[in-house]
């Protein structure tokens, strides 16, 4: 544990150094991008990752974040207020999918989540006093004018939600999560409130997906209806099945590894997108348990194979 | 009145078109238990295939079929490559829905890069209309909803009279079973798979023959098949074909009456009300018995 907290203080500083040697102002950009994918991202793991549940509304989440913080932003109110905001819209959406579709079972309720995206979608569209439609919004305040601190302050934020998300798993709260997702009927029948604690991770699911989207908003400066579409579901599953579902380092690894590696590779824009599809399928034929996940596994393995020959020199 | 009559009857053509593209998806999910991703990607590459095939100077006849083959192999080639080795995973139907989620992003943007942007058109292959009073159906949705009444009474017939209905209906129920008796239950599926994908094909067609052709043409269908197997309770095909031409019909009378840009939207709040209502979908009471 102490080795632990050890390795993520020092992991933080090296992070916090990046904007020193990271010169290029598009390079900063892409991986303050891939930060906010990353809350986005341990949004969707809460739900997908530790309570079992199937979430396919993350680009409803995203998308009413990114626009509730660009319109609050639009109209004066603080850029920092303007994320509470966002936030707290993406807890109320999450409850409303929540107790809509709240007599569902499992999988049902899973594709049904994809069509409140899409009601989220067909808003921000058609309220075109608000969003200006399908022409898009821009012209908000920044997070931050330099693009160093806005790196920083969404490095902090994503540290603070990595500790949140750690510090609950570790919980006996995160204990029960995972009864659920193991064997929901078992956590009922010992006396689990299984619906509440489902709620309640849902909710906060929703709520850290739209202070992704509000994040994003504020660093694209520009944003459509098209954000609650299917890019963002894929982009963000990938980031989560690739770095590793039910891992707390996972979603963060994947958001790195999708943003940073087609930069490096210099893939083209249009490419990009097949390249995440194809990733998708060779991430669930190939590595089930993601990096983290197959990372976990084989240190678990060494782990044994070590205490085994210890014994054995024992005897 | 006349507008009201002319809005059921476009709203019907709308719907034997959501019939078509839902079909395959509820078939497979009765089957497999899975939900196909990438199902209405079919509907896209059999009318990119038709359209390709039109504009080579093939009689629409030809075309369709070429269309509905074309989704149809698409399928087949989904069945073998990525479900049929997924079946024995624990989480089966999450990882064939993100599997499938990926290969749809892959199918729609390889078109992009392949075909542009750009709709396409038919060249009126169906030309003229026929009007009944005042109302005036067009040729082309008179043929979908034609087209989709036939398709539907084959299945159904194939289905209940053939033995390779028997097999499905077996394989649905039982699949461990079906396999004790000696019915090819792997077969049978890769079989009703790629039919199922040959109805979205067939959609496709008749979707872009009324409207046009593009990339996301599978992609405006999607949420629509989902939000249809969902309402209508899986692997019941003649309560789909109610919620269709339900749907079909919301999203007619709401354009007429209201405003097209809020047609979406109605579609969405009457799948919420039902889904409120009758969380089994619809079908899971008076139609249960229609089985497939």
């Amino acid at each position: 544990m102490k080795a632990g907290a050890a390795l993520a203080a020092a992991a933080l500083l090296i992070a916090a150094c990046v904007p020193f040697f990271v010169r290029d102002p598009y390079a900063l950009f892409m991986i303050s991008l891939s930060l906010v994918g990353a809350i986005t991202a341990l949004g969707l793991n809460i739900t997908n990752g530790y309570l079992g549940i199937l979430n396919l509304s993350v680009g409803g989440q995203v998308a009413l974040g990114a626009y509730a913080c660009a319109i609050a932003a639009l109209r004066g109110v603080p850029v920092p207020l303007a994320l509470m905001l966002a936030t707290l819209a993406g807890a109320v959406l999450a409850a409303l999918i929540f107790l809509l579709f709240a007599r569902l079972t499992g999988f049902f309720f899973g594709l049904a989540t994809i069509a409140a995206a899409e009601v989220v979608r067909l808003m921000v569209r058609n309220l075109d006093d608000w969003t200006n439609g399908v022409r898009g919004l821009r012209g908000y305040p920044k997070l931050t004018e330099s693009p160093s601190t806005t790196y920083w302050v969404l490095l902090v934020l994503l540290a603070l939600a990595i500790a949140g998300t750690a510090a609950v798993v570790r919980s006996s709260l995160g204990l029960r999560w995972r009864s659920i997702r193991e064997n929901a009927s078992k956590a009922l029948a010992i006396g689990l409130p299984v619906r509440r604690l489902q709620g309640a991770g849902f909710v906060a699911s929703g709520a850290v997906m739209a202070l992704g989207g509000g994040l994003l908003a504020l660093l694209l400066q520009y944003i459509e209806p098209g954000i609650a579409g299917l890019n963002t579901l894929v982009q963000t599953v990938l980031m989560v099945a690739l770095g590793g579902a039910g891992t707390i380092l996972g979603p963060v690894v994947g958001a790195l590894a999708i943003t940073v590696i087609p930069e490096f590779l210099r893939v083209a824009n249009e490419l990009r997108l097949v390249l995440y599809g194809a990733t998708l399928i060779v991430v669930v034929l190939a590595i089930p348990g993601g990096i983290v996940g197959a990372l976990e596994r084989a240190l678990r393995t060494r782990r044994r194979l070590a205490l085994y020959q210890q014994e054995k020199l024992k005897t | 009145m006349t507008l009201l009559a002319q809005a059921l009857v476009s709203g019907l053509a709308i719907g034997a078109i959501y019939a078509l593209a839902a079909a395959g998806l509820g078939i497979v999910f009765g089957l497999f238990g899975v939900i196909n991703f990438a199902h209405t990607q079919n509907m896209m590459i059999g009318a990119v295939a038709a359209v390709a095939a039109a504009s080579l100077g093939a009689p629409f006849a030809v075309a369709l079929l070429a269309g509905v083959l074309a989704a149809a192999l698409l399928g087949a080639l989904t069945e073998r490559l990525f479900i049929r080795p997924l079946l024995s995973h624990e989480t089966v139907q999450i990882d064939t829905l993100f599997i499938t989620l990926g290969l749809a992003i892959v199918i729609e943007n390889a078109m992009l890069m392949l075909w542009g942007s750009q709709p396409r058109y038919f060249d009126a292959p169906l030309p003229g209309m026929v009007q009944l009073g005042r109302v005036v159906l067009t040729m082309d949705r008179l043929a979908s909803i034609v087209l989709a009444l036939v398709v539907f009474a084959v299945l159904h017939l194939l289905v209940t009279r053939t033995r390779l209905g028997k097999a499905v209906l077996a394989t649905a129920q039982n699949p461990e079973a079906a396999r004790v008796v000696g019915i090819p239950v792997t077969r049978v599926r890769l079989i009703a798979f790629a039919v199922g994908c040959g109805l979205a094909g067939l959609g496709g067609v008749l979707w872009g023959v009324t409207y046009s052709v593009s990339y996301v043409t599978g992609s405006t269908f999607l949420i629509l098949s989902f939000v249809l197997v969902v309402m209508s309770g899986p692997g019941n095909i003649a309560s789909l074909l109610v919620c269709s031409v339900l749907l079909g019909l919301t999203e007619s009378l709401a354009g007429a009456f209201f405003d097209t840009k809020w047609q979406r939207l109605a579609v969405m709040l009457v799948f919420i009300a039902v889904i409120m209502t009758r969380p089994q979908g619809l079908g899971a009471g008076r139609f249960a018995r229609a089985n497939i």
